[in-house]
């Protein structure tokens, strides 16, 4: 499968603090979304910036749509890639002394393929005043109305950098609904930023966890959901685990929990111990908080 | 770059046009009056030159408030461009400014009468005007670049009074070179001279805010 999107060993290091993005790597496929999870600070946004050159990488590469980018300053291909490229960063997108008729103007200035129908019937679709100065919407508002902008010129691919948060579930389901039908084009993929790992379980095809700058597991969805497993194992289960089939583990304090890629073998192969079906959330904070041999 | 310009344009605008209708009741107001004693006609000139160059560079602190500037990175816009979008905005907020001085100067001229010694005296007012507002610019994109547009109140204070102060140093090396008074060739060559110099500084700015802009992260 080709993919829209590839991050080769991507670093990024700040002299100023400890953090760095330490040779992040993964590949999204065409007509996929993939779910990017960490906890705030973890990374996200940094090889988000990384990937729209809105930071400089130390090191590594990114593939977009199977060209390299560059640099920061956007050469002529780059700038063609950008036109693929919609984005919705959370929070104030967009200036708040605008309208939404008005960023459609300058927005038109900016995508080649600007498609203004497109962009009204999306502001119908989420019912967004076009008239109306953006300070006055509300938060939901404001982040629909950088989805209506983000698709409207046309993409292939977009990046959305916790573009879901903040907002109320009926409203998130509104818009993972809206990005569902983008994928539909075989085309097509979404980059979804979110520590909000209930949305990720409805709509991502892959997830990518990050902590730390550091990717921790890529893997697909169902494969996590389905074969992915913790076994609830007192001390003396637990030292009688193969070390091989430990992915990480996390002692409480009468239970040590350990997270397996296959629960089926699992628990064929530790009889007495209890395995459990495991989420999105639990494999992250097993993964964050959990240790690894 | 047309979206680039019109976002410039969007972002000073609800400044301007506050200003612009201050500046047009102060300009009917000067012209109203007797030109006798030309100080109202003079700070009118350049007031409205150098005013309208400062409403023009409020474009970036409005912008300040959201992720914008990052967003319009995302966009198939280059960096250089950017940069360059807000130099062409602030030559044009220039020319309404020298418009309007133009006005007012005309209309009163033709109702009062020339209140001036020289013709010259108009034209280096307008040189003045132009060059301060064209300094100012100078100062203020690489400094707004490098420090950040939070700080946009104290480095549009310091550019603009930085570019006055650029200004009265040029006259008063004009003044130290020519000896008084000045003849009308010397004053239009002087007049010509401080604004080439202070075109080819703002012009020479530009490339300095691309190379520190290009250098920023978001």
């Amino acid at each position: 499968m080709d993919n829209i999107l590839e991050l080769r060993d991507v670093c990024k290091a700040y002299p100023q603090s400890d953090f760095c993005l330490d040779h992040v790597s993964f590949a999204l496929p065409y007509g996929t979304i993939m779910g990017f999870v960490g906890e705030n600070g973890a990374g996200k946004t940094t090889t988000i910036g990384c990937i729209l050159n809105t930071i400089r990488k130390d090191a590594g590469s990114v593939m977009l749509f199977g060209q390299e980018s560059k640099s920061m300053e956007a050469s002529d291909s780059d700038a063609a890639i950008r036109e693929d490229i919609g984005v919705v960063y959370d929070g104030d997108n967009f200036p708040g002394y605008l309208n939404a008729t008005q960023l459609a103007n300058i927005m038109s200035g900016l995508y080649a393929r600007w498609d203004n129908a497109l962009y009204q019937d999306y502001l119908k679709r989420f019912a967004l005043p076009p008239a109306q100065k953006i300070k006055r919407y509300s938060r939901g508002m404001t982040m629909k109305l950088a989805v209506c902008a983000a698709l409207a010129h046309h993409p292939k691919l977009l990046i959305l950098d916790e573009a879901t948060s903040g907002l109320d579930p009926v409203m998130r389901d509104e818009i993972l609904d809206v990005f569902l039908d983008f994928v539909q084009d075989e085309e097509h993929a979404i980059l979804l930023s979110s520590h909000i790992t209930s949305d990720l379980e409805k709509v991502a095809d892959y997830i990518t966890f990050i902590h730390n700058g550091s990717i921790l597991l890529t893997a697909p969805k169902d494969e996590l959901i389905y074969n992915y497993s913790v076994l609830r194992c007192t001390q003396n289960q637990f030292s009688a685990i193969d070390k091989a089939d430990i992915i990480t583990f996390c002692k409480k304090d009468f239970q040590t929990d350990v997270l397996v890629a296959d629960g089926k073998a699992a628990a064929r192969k530790y009889r007495d111990i209890v395995a459990d079906h495991v989420s999105i959330d639990e494999i992250m904070l097993l993964l964050v908080k959990g240790e690894r041999l | 770059m047309k979206g680039l310009l019109r976002n410039n344009l969007y972002a000073s605008a609800s400044n301007t046009k506050t200003y612009a209708a201050v500046m047009l009741a102060l300009g009917l107001f000067v012209v109203a009056m007797d030109n006798k004693v030309p100080s109202l006609l003079i700070n009118y000139m350049l007031i409205s030159m150098v005013g309208f160059s400062v409403n023009g560079v409020s474009c970036m602190h409005e912008e300040n408030a959201s992720k914008w500037i990052k967003y319009k990175l995302t966009a198939p816009v280059r960096r250089s461009d950017v940069v360059k979008s807000y130099y062409i905005t602030h030559l044009l907020w220039v020319s309404i400014g020298v418009l309007y001085a133009a006005v007012c100067v005309s209309l009163s001229v033709g109702l009062h009468g020339f209140p001036f010694d020289k013709p010259t005296d108009v034209l280096m007012l307008f040189i003045v005007g132009i060059s301060v507002s064209l300094f100012m610019a100078m100062l203020f994109y690489p400094l707004i670049y490098s420090c950040g547009s939070e700080k946009y109140g104290v480095i549009s204070f310091l550019s603009v009074l930085g570019a006055i102060i650029i200004v009265m140093a040029i006259v008063s090396l004009i003044n130290y070179l020519f000896d008084a008074p000045l003849t009308s060739l010397q004053l239009v060559i002087s007049g010509i001279s401080l604004l080439l110099f202070a075109v080819i500084c703002f012009l020479l700015s530009c490339p300095i805010s691309i190379l520190i802009f290009s250098r920023k992260e978001y």
